[in-house]
């Protein structure tokens, strides 16, 4: 009876799924120094899919506001970066921060006009925002230079990019845990199982979806400098693209809504699923994309993890 | 004269418009949830009258009726797989949002692997019409002519019909009407059917106009949305309104701001109806 809280909680800590995930972190950490360029460079876009996914998951997944806009922030923060760093010459990681409240302050727009809907009227606003802000992109161009993009000073970044996509993904993971654990998620969930009940009992949901929907925006736009910087080039057409944000969702769906590996686990699979695609068949591979979409949100629903689940229980079985 | 050139040629796009939208609007009605796909059903009808008439010389405005037929099938396809598994499931309307969204980048990438980025469009070539200092071009005036037509029909069918009831019924309470011994379910069907076909025949009445690539059908769509929205969706009167309100902003933004800076002015209308009212213009609370 030294310390009943403290053997408490070592009781609840799980040793061996920690120990995996500290093995996977150091796998991760070492990985660079022994594998060729492409693999990097997949690996580092892999990160930020799973980086980009699970800041869906932590506004989307877990207070059931499906947005199809979150890519606007990446742009922003991709607009952000290149524009502060051409025109100014600001030092890249000071300019990050900048990046992550712009992305901030574009959720403040965001949340003032769509948040206030709900359901399927919410994820269409979220389209049509993101659509204003790549033809906004197009048209100022005394800002962002139009359809014919800015260029990045040409450096290479790749070996960066992966360890900062690899910093940002387990900061995310570690802030969904958090939330998710924190009285704050419980008041996201209620607002995902009943907005009005959990305004019935004093939760103020509209503060709660706006303060949730910027903590996202601030991390996206980070990832978005960090984007730009990598890609030393973009236009309207990279930065607010869709195709990323949609790779997100379905790895999301796939891994499980609201859960805070899901994103992990579906993106694991999903994306390296893509890149072969991608490779094979450069046109088909969004025919592919799209069919591909309406069988996982048909076939399942809840994540593949029932399906594992429902493996481990027959192997048992059988064992 | 101008502003009497500028108004004619922003009530013929705005008619369009509203066209557009109409289907989008009867599927909202009773599924309760957007048809992202409506661009590039809009497409593939543009894609029908385009190739009619290019192998056959048919004149666009006679394919109109083929390519609604063509969509309605499309239509019927695709419901099947997108759609109706999903039907039921909380969240509907985020859902189907995202799996049609996933059928127009079939659709599209499709009609890309065959038909190539290549601009098309009918050319016609006719004198415009012109009335003392004022002059439409005939594309615009029989566009015009045709989507008053179709939606007056639209209308009348919805209005005026056993069938139109049990829409207008369905969309009002749809438990309530299946406890009336409607079948939703195959009225769902036939709604996604009909608005598909509505895509089909805005599709073919706008090739003489604008040129048409497969990634056309991506732009459509999102500008049919945001009539829909601007209106109010579900809500007919409120496609009328939003897509007169859009024909309006862009022939008078590209005039008075250049036609690269029309986007701007149309975007602005729709911030300004969503901040100031966001269930759009017609819409209910």
């Amino acid at each position: 009876m030294v310390n009943l809280k403290l053997q408490i909680y070592l009781a609840a800590i799980n040793v061996k799924q920690i120990l995996l995930i500290l093995l996977f972190v150091t796998f991760m950490v070492a990985f660079p120094q022994v594998a060729s360029d492409y693999f990097v460079s997949f690996l580092a876009l892999l990160l930020m899919y799973i980086a980009l996914a699970q800041c869906w998951n932590i506004f989307s997944g877990y207070t059931g506001y499906w947005s199809m806009g979150h890519q606007v922030f990446l742009g922003v923060g991709c607009y952000t970066m290149a524009i502060l760093r051409i025109r100014y010459n600001f030092y890249e990681y000071f300019i990050l921060p900048i990046c992550g409240v712009m992305g901030a302050l574009t959720a403040i727009l965001l949340a003032f006009i769509a948040l206030r809907l709900r359901g399927s009227y919410f994820t269409i606003c979220s389209i049509a925002f993101a659509e204003i802000f790549k033809i906004l992109a197009l048209n100022l161009e005394w800002l962002t230079n139009g359809g014919a993009g800015i260029l990045l000073p040409p450096v290479y970044k790749l070996y960066d990019f992966y360890y900062q996509m690899l910093v940002m993904t387990i900061t995310l993971t570690i802030l969904a845990y958090l939330i998710k654990r924190s009285s704050f998620g419980y008041a996201l969930f209620a607002i995902k199982d009943d907005e009005d009940a959990a305004r019935s009992v004093g939760i103020n949901t509209f503060f709660y979806k706006t303060v949730v929907l910027l903590i996202t925006a601030f991390f996206l736009g980070i990832i978005g400098g960090f984007y730009a910087e990598f890609l030393t080039y973009i236009d309207p057409y990279v930065a607010f693209a869709d195709i990323p944000l949609l790779v997100a969702i379905l790895s999301t769906i796939m891994g499980g809504l609201g859960e805070v590996f899901g994103p992990i686990y579906g993106a694991l699979i999903y994306v390296p699923l893509m890149e072969c695609l991608w490779i094979s068949f450069p046109y088909v591979y969004l025919i592919i994309l799209g069919c591909s979409l309406v069988l996982i949100i048909r076939f399942m629903p809840e994540g593949i993890l029932p399906y594992i689940a429902k493996i481990r229980f027959r192997l048992a079985l059988g064992g | 004269m101008l502003w009497a050139q500028l108004i004619i040629q922003g009530f013929l796009l705005g008619t369009l418009y509203t066209l557009m939208s109409l289907g989008l609007n009867a599927i909202y009605g009773v599924l309760k949830a957007v048809n992202w796909a409506h661009g590039a059903f809009i497409m593939l009808g543009a894609y029908t009258a385009y190739w009619l008439f290019e192998f056959f010389g048919l004149n666009p405005y006679i394919s109109v009726i083929l390519a609604a037929l063509l969509l309605t099938l499309v239509g019927t396809f695709s419901y099947d797989v997108y759609v109706k598994p999903f039907i039921g499931r909380p969240n509907f309307g985020s859902i189907m949002l995202i799996t049609t969204y996933g059928l127009a980048l079939v659709l599209i990438n499709t009609a890309r692997y065959f038909w190539t980025d290549v601009l098309r469009g009918v050319r016609l070539g006719e004198a415009p019409i012109s009335i003392g200092d004022i002059s439409i071009s005939k594309p615009y005036f029989y566009g015009g002519l045709f989507a008053i037509g179709i939606a007056a029909i639209f209308y009348i069918f919805i209005e005026h019909t056993r069938l139109g009831k049990a829409i207008r019924a369905t969309s009002q309470d749809r438990i309530a009407s299946m406890l009336m011994t409607i079948d939703t379910n195959r009225l769902s069907r036939l709604i996604y059917m009909l608005g598909a076909g509505l895509a089909g025949a805005t599709g073919a009445l706008i090739t003489p106009i604008f040129a048409i690539t497969p990634e056309a059908g991506m732009v459509l769509g999102l500008k049919a949305i945001m009539v829909v929205i601007i209106g109010g969706l579900g809500s007919y009167m409120g496609s009328l309104i939003g897509g007169l309100l859009l024909g309006f902003s862009e022939v008078f933004g590209a005039f008075f701001l250049g036609a690269g800076n029309q986007p701007l002015i149309y975007l602005l209308v729709f911030v300004i109806v969503l901040a100031v009212r966001p269930s759009g213009i017609m819409g209910e609370k």
